[in-house]
């Protein structure tokens, strides 16, 4: 239903299909950029995705690539260094990481500068102040129905910040979890998973020390959500009966207590289909930085639909990195790990 | 002849006034009155028939008594008094100057009694005179000297009229038409009078003189073929008014006001050919009796019905027909028009070609009655029903549907509509209209929850707009240098946009009750028309007034208007002309479709009313009446003009509209040329408009101006019909638009969800179609940034006609559309428009959808 918009173009798309002709490209002579995302959460460590663009020109596809040799620099707001943040191997991410050891303060602005080889260098303006700690009250949950769906509803009340305007996001997300076996040989630890070859070598020998063990991937499902709360900033984006990545408030002076919804089919996996992976479901309550959440806001809006025909005006991203693309947001995240599936 | 003041200081014998005298009867003419009292009291009476209506009708009051007092009681009015000298009585005028005196009455047509609307009435002389409104009506004033009027419209025969008037009263006029095959356009210059630039009037068979898409005679369609008039896809009938937005025009149908004037996806309009009079175009210089939109004003009629006679045609084609039938209910007081359209896709093909893939159809039903109470009343009812109506099913090969969709909307309007001619110089039209718009759609869907659980949807919305109005306009000819018009009226607008029901328990979701707006709209004009300097100088202030008034809020605008035009030698002119016009409704759409899905919002205490400031300078020269060269330069600019950021899902009643409207300003600007040839055995048009449109919203594009989708460089249409003689004609257009602005990205990059290995396509997260998730993020550094491909095309037509001049008459008319077989872009698409590559990398392309590619017609008429 919420896609009845595209109905009708569809239905004229449609007697069109033996119409269809496609068109190069123009050229475009525009140098690639650097694509950065980070979210610098309180407490953690930084962790910073570097990416490489790609011109729209003749020839272009949706493959990108990694970028390994990046200097990427973690900088408090008067441009002292704190730390160059070193290239994390992991062939399971599709932007390449960069991670480093300083640990994010709430209430504290950082900012990152990204220099790619090749590429403008990318820095970030205005550059994200962690929000401060917030106070959050979990009510209670309860399995319910939102327009016939099944869902789980979190009851929150979400206190304010004296004088502090609060954007507030809220997400969940299920993390595919792995069953693995580690096993000690010669006083080194190793994951079966990993080398199977010398587990079968030395597997039935004596001292061997086996364990079963649940692993978190970097693999995760979004689970969608939703609200009923006239006051979401949702309502900028379409209507209160439709999914979302993530709910989000713009909170001033008042204690925001709302019902969050999230969709009750993954939260436990099926053997029998494969709707959702084995794992946990991390429910995140944020409070990020303003630039951080009007990306978001956009970021919905074009998920949504992003524009890219002529029958529809297209969506523009916020963004605040100068010189490339992406975002780099502060973010303050308190979080429920809900275990339904037997891990 | 010697001035009554002169006679009066000789005549001394004023005694002959006050001789006694008894009328015989309280009614009689004027002559009947003179002659009875010459022989009833002797006494001679010395006047000119040249400057006396000797045949007029006059009323006693019953109480005269002296041949004086008759005297006096006949000729009121007249300017003429009567004179005693030397025993004799002379009527004689009653100062040394010209004396003036009023003719009015109806143009019509011979056969018919059809009201002719914008005929010329003028003295041949002096070329000083008017036109008649928009119901035939005329009033001018001329001298005694006057020896006649002449009445003409280029579709008809032009007559003399001698003056004074055979008969007292009204002097109604029917003129003879010059033949079907001599039917040529009209652009508001039938003679020299009142013709404008910025202003298109067009007779109905105008549209049938040039090919048209499938053989289906459109009178928007047909308007695309002047300057300034365009629209937004090829071969849509969605009209754009100097890059004004489709929804800034008033479409009024027999003066009732339209909020979706588009069948199929706006491929065709609404407005059937068969049963459409004329047409009437505002670009500028807006009459102040309209209001309520931005860019333009389409004010089209319906024929009135044959007054005469029964007359009929039947019209069919491969995709459609049409039957028209109109006569006399009563000969000459009373006519009947019944026109009936209808698609005939889906019950010639509907279970060949079209099996797999739904039904559509669509209808219209015009019917009006005309009804003359008396010479001076009339009263008109007239009613409009227009349906569509599409069914697409799941189980179609092309796309996989999880769903079946319904759509079914559909106009009704009626109205009516009293005239009355107050006295020779006030005509006067009352209506009462009622319009209705109304937009089904019903789903059946099923929704997998989980391998084993499914949600069945059955949904239900509802858009309506409901609009109940009565309207007076009055026409006072003051003299035949100021013409002043006035009137006003109120609106019952009620609005309910969206509406939606389904069978799913809500569960712990809000029932939200849809909402609806009840208002109040109230507008009075007043206008001047005022000829200066023996009438080279034309100069019509005018003032529009309107006001919106809800619950919630209140909206009044004062919305001056002015033309200035001044007349040069060798027919030519120079216009200048400034409008404010305000718009208290909008619509709320993203595609540049007619889509019966566009919302229509009202102004509300958070969104304001639109405004648009006009100025246009205009010029334009006549060689002969053949010939006609106009050029015009226009700046508009648009304040408050609102549009979504987002897409609206208007069948969602927590889908709250407000929270995703935004308010920016445009800027319009552009020159627009025409030249034209109406009459002899080669007719055409040449337009071309070069123009600009622009649209600025502080929370787009970074607060920076944009091209608007409407933005179109150049636009050119070339029309030309040879008449080989009265059997066969041949006509062909090429019409050219510069490419419509489009969105490209400048880069793509990853997607923030893809590059955190978030994957995420539950609940059909992101498409209906596909659970395909797209890993990148376009970046768009400016909105409109590219161009899509011009669109053009060469349409060759014929038309033969058989019979003309026996009772039964056929025409044929057949034709090809788009000969070189261009394929211009209907939609044009980034990426797949519907996602069929599973390949994780895939190449990006430009995909273009073409509607049209050659395409031949060929219809049918027969006619009685």
């Amino acid at each position: 239903m919420k896609y009845l918009f595209f109905i009708l173009p569809m239905a004229a798309w449609w007697l069109l299909t033996g119409c269809e002709r496609q068109l190069p490209l123009p050229d475009n002579h525009a140098a690639p950029r650097a694509v950065v995302y980070s979210e610098l959460i309180a407490g953690e460590v930084p962790q910073v995705l570097v990416g490489k663009s790609k011109p729209v020109a003749p020839g272009v596809n949706n493959g990108f690539i990694l970028v390994n040799d990046a200097k990427v620099t973690l900088m408090d707001k008067g441009g002292q260094v704190l730390e160059e943040l070193p290239y994390v191997p992991d062939t399971t991410r599709p932007m390449s990481l960069y991670q480093g050891k300083t640990k994010l303060l709430g209430g504290k602005t950082y900012t990152v500068r990204v220099e790619v080889p090749g590429l403008r260098p990318i820095t970030v303006q205005p550059p994200p102040t962690i929000p401060l700690p917030f106070k959050l009250d979990l009510l209670d949950t309860v399995r319910t129905l939102l327009n016939g769906r099944p869902v789980l509803r979190f009851h929150f009340t979400v206190y304010p910040l004296p004088g502090v305007r609060q954007y507030l996001v809220m997400e969940a997300l299920k993390q595919s979890v792995t069953l693995d076996t580690s096993f000690t040989w010669q006083g080194v630890r190793y994951r079966k998973s990993e080398n199977e070859a010398l587990y079968n070598q030395v597997k039935d020998k004596p001292g061997i020390d086996m364990k079963k063990d649940s692993i978190f991937l970097n693999d995760f499902l979004r689970i969608p959500c939703y609200t009923q709360d006239e006051n979401a900033d949702n309502n900028q984006i379409g209507g209160l009966n439709e999914n979302y990545n993530s709910i989000l408030f713009t909170q001033t002076g008042k204690p925001l207590t709302t019902y969050f919804y999230i969709n009750a089919t993954a939260l436990s996996s099926s053997p029998a289909e494969a709707i959702a992976p084995v794992g946990r479901v991390q429910v995140y309550v944020k409070s990020v930085s303003k630039e951080y959440y009007d990306f978001l806001l956009t970021y919905e809006k074009v998920k949504r639909n992003p524009g890219l025909n002529s029958l529809i005006q297209a969506i523009q991203l916020r963004s605040n990195t100068q010189g490339g693309l992406g975002i780099v947001g502060g973010v303050y995240q308190q979080l429920y790990s809900l275990y339904y599936d037997t891990l | 002849m010697l001035p009554v003041n002169q006679l009066r200081a000789q005549s001394g014998g004023n005694d002959i006034l006050a001789r006694p005298y008894t009328p015989p009867s309280k009614q009689g003419t004027i002559l009947f009155y003179i002659q009875d009292i010459q022989k009833s009291t002797g006494v001679s009476v010395s006047y000119s028939s040249s400057f006396l209506h000797l045949n007029k009708k006059v009323q006693l009051a019953g109480t005269e008594r002296t041949t004086g007092a008759v005297l006096t009681t006949i000729l009121q009015g007249t300017g003429i008094q009567a004179a005693a000298l030397n025993g004799k009585i002379f009527l004689l005028r009653e100062s040394s100057q010209t004396q003036y005196y009023t003719i009015s009455g109806f143009v019509k047509e011979t056969n018919s009694n059809e009201a002719i609307i914008g005929a010329s009435v003028y003295d041949p002389v002096t070329k000083k005179g008017t036109e008649t409104n928009s119901y035939g009506f005329y009033s001018l004033q001329v001298p005694d000297s006057c020896q006649g009027v002449v009445f003409s419209h280029i579709s008809y025969k032009p007559i003399f009229q001698p003056l004074p008037p055979p008969d007292e009263g009204q002097l109604d006029i029917h003129l003879e038409t010059r033949g079907m095959l001599q039917t040529v356009v009209v652009n508001g210059e039938k003679e020299e009078v009142n013709s404008q630039p910025g202003f298109i009037n067009m007779p109905v068979g105008y549209v049938s003189n040039f090919p048209a898409l499938l053989g289906e005679k459109d009178v928007l369609k047909s308007l695309q073929l002047y300057p300034g008039a365009s629209s937004s896809l090829e071969s849509s009938s969605n009209l754009l008014i100097r890059g004004g937005a489709a929804d800034q025009n008033l479409y009024l149908l027999d003066g009732v006001p339209l909020y979706h004037t588009g069948h199929l996806f706006g491929l065709f309009s609404i407005f059937n050919g068969d049963a459409v009079k004329d047409v009437s175009l505002y670009k500028d210089a807006f009459p102040a009796r309209y209001g309520g939109r931005l860019s333009s004003v389409v004010d089209i009629r319906t024929k009135d019905g044959n007054m005469k006679e029964w007359h009929g045609s039947v019209t069919a084609s491969p995709v459609s027909a049409s039957a028209l039938l109109e006569g006399p209910i009563v000969k000459d007081k009373s006519a009947v028009l019944l026109s009936v359209r209808r698609s005939l896709v889906d019950a010639l093909y509907g279970q060949t070609y079209l099996k797999d893939y739904g039904r559509y159809y669509l209808y219209d039903v015009n019917f009006k009655l005309n009804q003359v109470i008396n010479n001076k009343n009339r009263v008109y009812v007239s009613f409009y029903k227009g349906q569509d109506k599409m069914f697409i099913q799941s189980t179609n090969p092309v796309i996989q549907l999880f769903d079946d969709y319904n759509f079914d909307w559909s106009n009704i309007t009626a109205a009516v509509k009293w005239t009355r001619v107050v006295n020779p110089r006030v005509f006067s039209n009352t209506t009462a209209t009622y319009s209705r718009f109304y937009n089904l759609f019903t789903q059946n869907s099923i929704i997998p929850l989980t391998i084993n659980d499914s949600l069945f949807v059955k949904g239900k919305g509802v858009s309506r707009i409901r609009d109940i109005a009565v309207r007076n306009e009055t026409e006072y000819n003051v003299s035949n240098r100021q013409h002043i018009s006035l009137g006003g009226g109120y609106t019952y607008h009620n609005f309910a946009p969206t509406a939606y029901h389904t069978n799913i328990s809500a569960g712990e979701a809000a029932v939200r009750k849809a909402p609806i707006y009840y208002m109040s709209e109230v507008t009075a004009y007043a206008e001047d028309e005022l000829s200066l300097f023996n009438d080279k100088l034309i100069v019509r202030p005018g003032l529009h007034f309107g006001a919106l008034i809800q619950s919630s809020s209140f909206y009044a605008s004062a919305q001056p208007r002015i033309m200035v035009r001044w007349q040069l030698p060798q027919s030519q002119f120079v216009q200048v002309s400034f409008a404010k016009m305000t718009q208290f409704v909008h619509q709320l759409t993203t595609p540049v479709i007619n889509l019966p899905t566009d919302l229509w919002v009202p102004s509300t205490d958070n969104i304001k009313p639109e405004h648009a400031f006009s100025y246009s300078l205009s010029y334009q020269r006549q060689w002969s009446p053949d010939w006609r060269f106009n050029v015009n330069f226009y700046y508009k600019q648009l304040k408050d003009i609102v549009t979504t950021n987002t897409v609206l899902n208007i069948f969602d009643n927590s889908d709250l509209w407000e929270k995703k409207v935004i308010a920016g300003n445009g800027y319009n600007y552009g020159s627009e040329i025409l030249l034209e040839k109406t009459q002899g055995k080669l007719t055409g048009v040449f337009s071309y408009t070069l123009s600009w449109a622009w649209r600025q919203f502080d929370r787009l594009n970074g607060g920076k101006m944009f091209p608007y989708k409407e933005d179109r460089r150049h636009n050119l249409s070339l029309a030309l019909k040879y008449r080989i003689n009265e059997k066969w004609n041949l006509s062909a257009s090429w019409k050219f638009a510069s490419g419509a602005p489009f969105t490209l990205p400048t880069q793509i990059f990853p997607d923030f969800d893809w590059a955190r290995n978030i994957q995420g396509y539950l609940d059909e997260r992101y498409s209906p179609f596909s659970t395909f998730q797209v890993n990148y993020l376009p970046y768009i550094a400016r909105l409109n940034n590219y161009r899509l491909n011009a669109v053009h095309h060469l349409d060759l037509g014929a038309n033969l006609f058989l019979g003309s001049k026996r009772r039964f008459k056929h025409v044929i008319s057949g034709g090809i559309y788009n000969i070189y077989n261009r394929s211009n872009p209907f939609i044009v698409s980034f990426d797949q428009f519907s996602y069929f590559a599973y390949d994780n990398v895939y190449p990006l392309q430009l995909y273009q959808y073409s509607l049209f590619r050659t395409l031949p017609y060929l219809s049918y008429t027969f006619k009685f």
